[in-house]
């Protein structure tokens, strides 16, 4: 549910007209700006130091450092198994992008250019689909096709077809490409929002029909927009890990993510060296996309023109047609959101899964929630999780309040702080999972295991989503109400206190609960980390799956679902209200 | 040829926001006719025009181009905005960024379903009215290399190339900077009588109205105040809105001494005297009316045996100010300490700050206002 950070600085930074000024001021640094970079520094430097390191030397069997050696890398790129892993990385990620582009360019289309009734519906389910846990959507999903689903107990019972087996490459490409729709349909609707609609005004007084329009205009204009938010899905699909955990190595097909995860977390003495090797071929090919996505992305704002007169309800009338538009939008609405959560629902009421047949119907029992109501692991977890969630968003919110608001209004040095705080970008959740591993393997103090270290290690990871809503805040908070506070006799750090951060308020708080939802969700990341007693949700969840455990996991799903979505509507209306773009 | 009945367009109610629009917008402009909707912003200006345009569906009333019916409440009838026929300039241009010059202006041909346009006839089409616009020599120049006037002549060959029935034109001027402004305003006046499009216009600058229009109708929250010829809205304004929305005026209120017949002049017993003042309206004694006359038409006397001739509706004050503005001089009259009065004159009539005066309003250039 990441939004397009990369975007964050391209959009909206003014060009530094005074280039003499500015090289002379990078040179000075205050000292609270040193102090910044310096915590920053000691969250990124050790894991990526560790990971470059490790890679390069042999694993003695206790687990220190060995000889200094490219076998890990000769080894990699000589064996068939990183090829096809490779391929089949390259084909899932092509798949996912095309079919969540798709799916979310034509919802975003219907609900920002059309007046289809029952338009909210979408923005209901993309908020509700933030509070689900990317696990718990894709274990419904393989309980609605798996062999033993419903889908093929209908496609037998009626056309008497062989089982799909959705363990295979079209199985993860649709569960990811679905799974990615909300967000591309909220990052398209809001490129839609941004472009000034009298481009196709200007098109439709000319005469145009709307589906000419929709071609020669539209169309046309959203193409580098529409580019760059494929190759955003692609790089998310590169870099996914649960989809190709609980899918692909079910169905023996592996992706780099799903290789990091095994070479470090295989049975008996885990192979640094090669998750290393593995984890760093991964960070440079996300970050050489990123790279490019960052150009093409530039280039997507070029024909974002807003101009003066604000938004205005502006639809295209399509008659009859829009019950066809609405019934597409229902029907959408209802894989995305409804049919999962049907299905766990369901699932959670089973003493046994079974599939869905008249007998399970006869069933139904709460036995699953009643474990909920004795004290145990199911319990701690979630309570550890709501910890982790609210420490590392309080941690990184007002962190990155400071840096962004120093790096945006230019002070000496600042820049380095954004440069800093959006590196983590380039690690993809499993690579920096492997990375903190090693750094907490190897230091003296007792963390590795407890709950701090995975606050520590999603706070870097967060840091730059942090950045961006603290760094689009800030921009919209015009200079001059700061001057007026310095003319008004306050220093720096009153004008920060008494006039940014209120008016920066909004932006936080959506920041915070966006921050806490992503923390809360993510299951790669402290899936390598947490040990006994520091159980969290979404990790309950993967081992849950895992054991075969399908009806305490949905009872699990359910009542966490409903907790989150709690969560996610406050967040929804908190940016809406303050016209916050999510 | 364009003819407007009773429009209502209601925005839904916000939080916070007032609600605009327009309530009951009548008015006919005729074929050739540069007609003007002017007012201040949020009057429904812009509404008024997107409904006309087809941009936005109106709530209630009907319009007709040249006896066809575009909208009817009533009959439920909505041509689509691609039917209408209609050319349009918007204030923000919006001259596609991915086409060029000639593509922009050729995409109402391109797209055109009533008449095929052959790949020869549109060259000559487009040629031609970028021809007329002065951007030929830049037709293969991609749109965004174009500078703000220029894109500006795009948009209005663009709207004027398939030769709709109706131009309309949303604050044309408004992101032009000043020299800019003016050269534009008389080269869009020269294109629209050469060629003969009825043409809407709407803006909020009253100069640039008053230059341009064959007529002007006046709009406040939502209602059309008054519709005529720039020189009947600037010298027989019918409300104190139209009165201080266009140029510089003096503003008092009384009541009337006696009954007049409409085009008569007749006597206000008023806040600054008894003021004899010219009525366009028949009126009762005892009317509270209100009367508004011009700095230039007010006269300005020193205070010596020539102000002595002076016998009707005068005053006398002191000079509090005046301004220099080159050709002319604006005195700012103090009246007792209570009332202000501006009045504008030769500057080289000598009178200087803290002079007393004798102040003249002619009655027949003295208007009143009865609401």
């Amino acid at each position: 549910m990441d939004a397009s950070v990369p975007s964050a600085r391209a959009g909206g930074v003014p060009a530094e007209t005074n280039g003499g000024l500015a090289k002379r001021a990078r040179l000075r640094f205050s000292p609270l700006v040193f102090v910044l970079c310096a915590i920053l520094l000691v969250l990124i430097l050790p894991p990526t130091f560790f990971l470059i390191d490790v890679s390069l030397h042999t694993t003695k069997a206790d687990g220190s450092f060995g000889n200094f050696t490219f076998a890990y890398y000769q080894q990699l790129f000589s064996s068939r198994f990183f090829l096809t892993s490779l391929r089949n990385t390259a084909i899932y990620a092509v798949g996912t992008s095309i079919v969540a582009i798709t799916t979310g360019t034509i919802q975003a289309l219907i609900v920002e250019r059309t007046n289809t009734p029952g338009r909210s519906l979408v923005f209901l389910g993309a908020v509700i689909s933030l509070g689900i846990p990317y696990v718990l959507y894709v274990v419904a999903w393989l309980l609605i096709l798996g062999r033993s689903g419903p889908l093929n107990a209908l496609l037998n019972q009626w056309f008497g077809i062989e089982p799909i087996d959705v363990y295979s490459m079209w199985g993860m490409i649709v569960i990811e490409g679905v799974g990615f729709t909300p967000l591309t349909f909220l990052l398209m609707s809001s490129v839609l929002k941004s472009t000034d609609a009298s481009f196709e005004e200007a098109s439709m007084m000319s005469g145009a029909r709307p589906l000419t329009t929709f071609w020669k205009v539209t169309l046309r204009m959203g193409l580098p927009g529409v580019l760059a938010l494929m190759l955003l899905a692609f790089i998310r699909a590169f870099e996914s890990f649960e989809v190709p955990a609980l899918v692909g190595l079910a169905g023996n097909i592996n992706v780099m993510t799903t290789d990091i995860y095994q070479s470090s977390h295989s049975t008996g003495i885990p192979d640094y060296g090669e998750s290393g090797a593995y984890s760093i071929c991964l960070l440079f090919t996300v970050a050489l996309l990123l790279l490019w996505y960052n150009r093409l992305s530039k280039h997507a704002h070029q024909y974002q023109t807003i101009t003066g007169k604000g938004y205005r309800p502006r639809v295209i009338n399509l008659g009859r047609w829009r019950y066809v538009t609405a019934a597409l939008l229902i029907l959408m609405f209802f894989l995305v959101t409804g049919l999962p959560l049907i299905m766990l629902v369901f699932t959670s009421l089973q003493p046994f899964y079974e599939g869905v047949t008249a007998d399970s119907f006869g069933r139904l029992t709460l036995d699953n929630y009643a474990e909920f109501l004795r004290p145990g692991s199911f319990r701690d977890s979630i309570v550890n999780t709501l910890i982790l969630g609210a420490s590392t968003a309080t941690l990184v919110v007002p962190f990155t309040a400071l840096c962004a608001w120093l790096a945006a209004r230019r002070k000496p040095g600042a820049w380095l702080l954004d440069q800093i705080a959006t590196a983590p970008l380039v690690f993809p959740a499993i690579v920096l999972s492997v990375a903190f591993l090693y750094v907490f393997v190897n230091l003296p103090l007792p963390l590795y295991g407890t709950l701090l270290s995975v606050i520590i290690a999603s706070s870097t990871r967060y840091l730059p989503y942090g950045m961006r809503y603290a760094y689009a805040g800030v921009l919209q908070i015009h200079v001059e109400l700061e001057d007026a506070s310095k003319a008004s006799g306050a220093r720096e750090a009153g004008t920060f206190l008494r006039i940014v951060l209120p008016l920066l308020g909004a932006a936080l708080v959506s920041s915070w609960l966006f921050i806490f939802l992503l923390t809360v969700q993510a299951v790669s990341l402290p899936l390598l980390l947490v040990g006994p007693g520091t159980e969290i949700v979404a990790v309950t969840l993967f081992d849950l799956w895992q054991n075969g455990q399908a009806t305490e996991l949905a009872a699990m799903g359910v009542i966490w679902v409903a907790l989150m979505t709690v969560v996610s509507a406050t967040f929804y209306f908190v940016t809406r209200r303050y016209r916050i773009i999510a | 040829m364009l003819s407007v009945q009773n429009l209502v367009r209601r925005y839904e109610i916000e939080p916070g926001q007032p609600a605009g629009g327009v309530f009951g917008v009548s008015f006919e402009v005729k074929p050739g006719e540069m007609f003007t909707l002017l007012g201040p912003s949020g009057c429904g200006k812009t509404t008024t025009l997107r409904c006309v345009a087809g941009l936005e569906q109106p709530d209630g009333g009907a319009i007709a181009l040249a006896g066809k019916e575009l909208f009817n409440a009533n009959s439920g009838k909505v041509v689509p905005m691609y039917d209408r026929d209609i050319g349009m300039v918007f204030q923000s241009y919006a001259i596609w960024p991915h086409m060029s010059v000639f593509e922009n202006a050729a995409y109402p041909l391109r797209v055109s379903r009533a008449v095929r346009y052959s790949r020869a006839d549109i060259d000559k089409r487009v040629d031609r009215v970028l021809e007329m616009v002065g951007l030929l020599r830049y037709k293969k120049r991609s749109a965004t290399r174009l500078s703000g006037g220029q894109q500006q002549r795009l948009a209005l060959a663009r709207a004027l190339v398939r030769e709709p029935q109706l131009l309309l034109l949303d604050e044309p001027l408004s992101n032009l900077d000043a020299q800019l402004r003016e050269q534009m305003r008389s080269e869009l006046k020269r294109i629209q009588l050469e060629w003969g499009v009825t043409t809407i216009y709407v803006t909020h600058d009253q100069a640039e109205a008053m230059a341009i229009s064959d007529r002007i109708a006046v709009l406040n929250q939502g209602l059309i105040m008054q519709v005529g010829i720039p020189d009947e809205i600037y010298e027989l304004p019918n409300s104190e809105f139209v009165a201080n929305f266009i140029g510089r005026t003096n503003l008092f209120r009384g009541k009337l001494e006696a009954a007049v017949e409409a085009g008569e002049a007749g006597l206000v017993n008023s806040e600054i005297g008894l003021i004899r003042c010219r009525f366009a309206n028949r009126s009762t004694a005892g009317q509270h009316v209100s009367f508004v006359v011009r700095p230039e038409n007010v006269e300005l006397h020193r205070l010596d045996e020539k102000a002595a001739a002076v016998s009707e509706n005068f005053i006398d004050g002191k000079v509090t100010g005046r301004v220099y503005l080159g050709e002319i001089a604006e005195y700012t009259v103090d009246l007792d300490g209570r009332f202000k009065l501006l009045a504008r004159a030769h500057p080289g009539l000598g009178i200087v700050t803290g002079e007393r005066v004798r102040v003249r309003l002619p009655a027949e250039r003295t208007i009143a206002i009865c609401e």
